[in-house]
């Protein structure tokens, strides 16, 4: 469904955000995305969701080339909470509509209701972290194939994080579609996500379902990332360490 | 309309016209009351002088102030809401054939504004007081359709270059796009070899005889202009 083949991206010339990532993301389910500061995370999503081209290789999603006029339809993604028209957050929901036909403003509601969010509130006037929840809100309910969502949980209160974790598992981890999550709080996402990319460098050293990669050295997926992006001395040695999830083989366009 | 997975697809036309609706709506407000505003402080000069009695004033036409919402609202509409419509998922070519309704729909309802004020407020107020406006500037009063259709082609090549320029100048594009335009002002007016291009330009956007001549000029090239757009929209964020 997603094809990474050979992606790089450089910014400017000279900064390189993705190095010749390779990968392919058939399984639905909710995927969990760790990298440190930097390693291109964020540049992985606006790649995906055709916010940004590419330097070099190619991004398919479902065989088709993904075009940065003409971005995918079915990729949700809301990259910060800080950018949104100052409209209630009702309005912001009937706007989404507007755009994505297949919206469920049904569910945005039940979102809403469980997050207490007011729908008559401006956006401006609203916490960061309650603007995130809006974002994410509109996020999860747009219905798209592939959801990414980028620090979800940014200024969740660890309940409201419980709580949004619970959601994006009835929602993405049966087979409604891709979840892309892309979060700093690693201990808490393992407990929720079915498979890990972790990308390090601009490079991803590991995707692999998220048990077996903690299991194979009775690991933390915390004590996992640090030993695989903690540094010289962390034991790895910079080689793409293949899942049993990944075939390698070529994707028919 | 549903796609391949049963879910309601929107038509392309009704994403185009609630992103267009959103501009109208947002950002642009700003321009609208800075406008009104200004035509109305240029009506209440007109009021006041004739109350009055003052004669041989001359003043400019209000409608001249609601250009300012062509100038405005594409500087507004690519440099606010660009981000934010495409941070909550609107597609870079909506975005596009959004705001170029939007600019049609301001061409239109300006134009036609302007012109029933040209034909009628401004000729009754008559009898020692002139009111002038672009419309008499340029020749284009000879009748109704003529006014508003050459206000229609100028105002849509204006919006074009506004937008256009506005939308590039994060990037390294809009610095040389404003020093070229610096260059040809500069070096071009005091050459009169290169200033016959510059009058030639000017003659076929704003002095054509023939009105749907100069109006199919000034759309085809606000199109030209607009159509830029697309390249810049791929590299931008």
């Amino acid at each position: 469904m997603i094809e990474f083949e050979n992606v790089t991206k450089k910014y400017r010339g000279s900064v390189t955000a993705l190095s010749g990532i390779s990968l392919r993301i058939r399984e639905k389910g909710v995927y969990c995305l760790l990298g440190r500061n930097g390693a291109g995370k964020t540049t992985f999503m606006r790649v995906l969701a055709g916010r940004i081209p590419v330097s070099s290789g190619g991004a398919y999603i479902n065989g088709k080339k993904i075009d940065v006029l003409d971005s995918p339809v079915n990729v949700a993604y809301i990259e910060t909470a800080k950018n949104q028209f100052n409209m209630k957050i009702a309005d912001l929901i009937k706007f989404s509509r507007g755009i994505n036909g297949g919206f469920d403003e049904s569910f945005a509601l039940e979102i809403a209701e469980s997050f207490g969010l007011d729908l008559n509130k401006k956006y401006n006037s609203l916490s960061f972290g309650t603007k995130t929840m809006v974002t994410t809100m509109l996020a999860l309910s747009s219905n798209k194939d592939v959801v990414l969502l980028d620090e979800p949980v940014l200024g969740f209160d660890p309940i409201t994080r419980r709580r949004f974790y619970r959601l994006l598992r009835e929602r993405y981890g049966n087979s409604r579609g891709i979840a892309i999550v892309s979060t700093h709080l690693i201990d808490e996402i393992a407990d929720y996500a079915d498979k890990l990319i972790i990308i390090d460098g601009g490079k991803t050293v590991l995707y692999d379902d998220v048990k077996r990669a903690t299991e194979k050295n009775g690991e933390t997926l915390g004590e996992l990332f640090e030993r695989l992006t903690g540094g010289k001395d962390c034991g790895h040695d910079g080689k793409f360490i293949y899942g049993k999830g990944y075939t390698g083989e070529s994707y028919e366009r | 309309m549903k796609d391949n997975n049963g879910r309601t697809k929107n038509s392309k036309f009704r994403q185009i016209r609630t992103v267009a609706a959103v501009n109208f709506k947002r950002a642009t407000p700003v321009a609208y009351v800075l406008s009104g505003l200004c035509a109305i402080a240029m009506i209440a000069d007109i009021v006041i002088d004739k109350v009055t009695g003052k004669t041989g004033n001359s003043s400019l036409a209000p409608y001249c102030m609601l250009y300012l919402v062509c100038v405005l609202s594409p500087v507004l509409i690519s440099c606010v809401n660009y981000g934010k419509f495409i941070n909550i998922g609107v597609n870079k070519k909506t975005f596009f054939y959004a705001c170029a309704l939007n600019y049609a729909v301001y061409a239109a309802v300006i134009s036609f504004i302007a012109t029933v004020e040209r034909f009628t407020a401004d000729t009754l107020l008559g009898n020692g007081y002139n009111v002038y406006g672009i419309i008499d500037a340029f020749g284009w009063d000879g009748n109704f359709a003529a006014a508003y259709f050459s206000q229609f082609g100028f105002l849509l090549l204006v919006q074009a270059v506004v937008h256009t320029l506005a939308f590039m100048q994060n990037n390294a594009y809009g610095w040389v796009a404003d020093i070229l335009i610096v260059v040809i002002i500069s070096v071009f007016t005091p050459v009169r070899a290169l200033r016959q291009a510059e009058i030639f330009f000017f003659n076929l956007v704003l002095f054509l005889p023939n009105v749907w001549a100069r109006t199919g000029i000034c759309v085809l090239l606000s199109a030209a202009v607009y159509a830029t757009n697309l390249i810049y929209l791929k590299k931008r964020r």
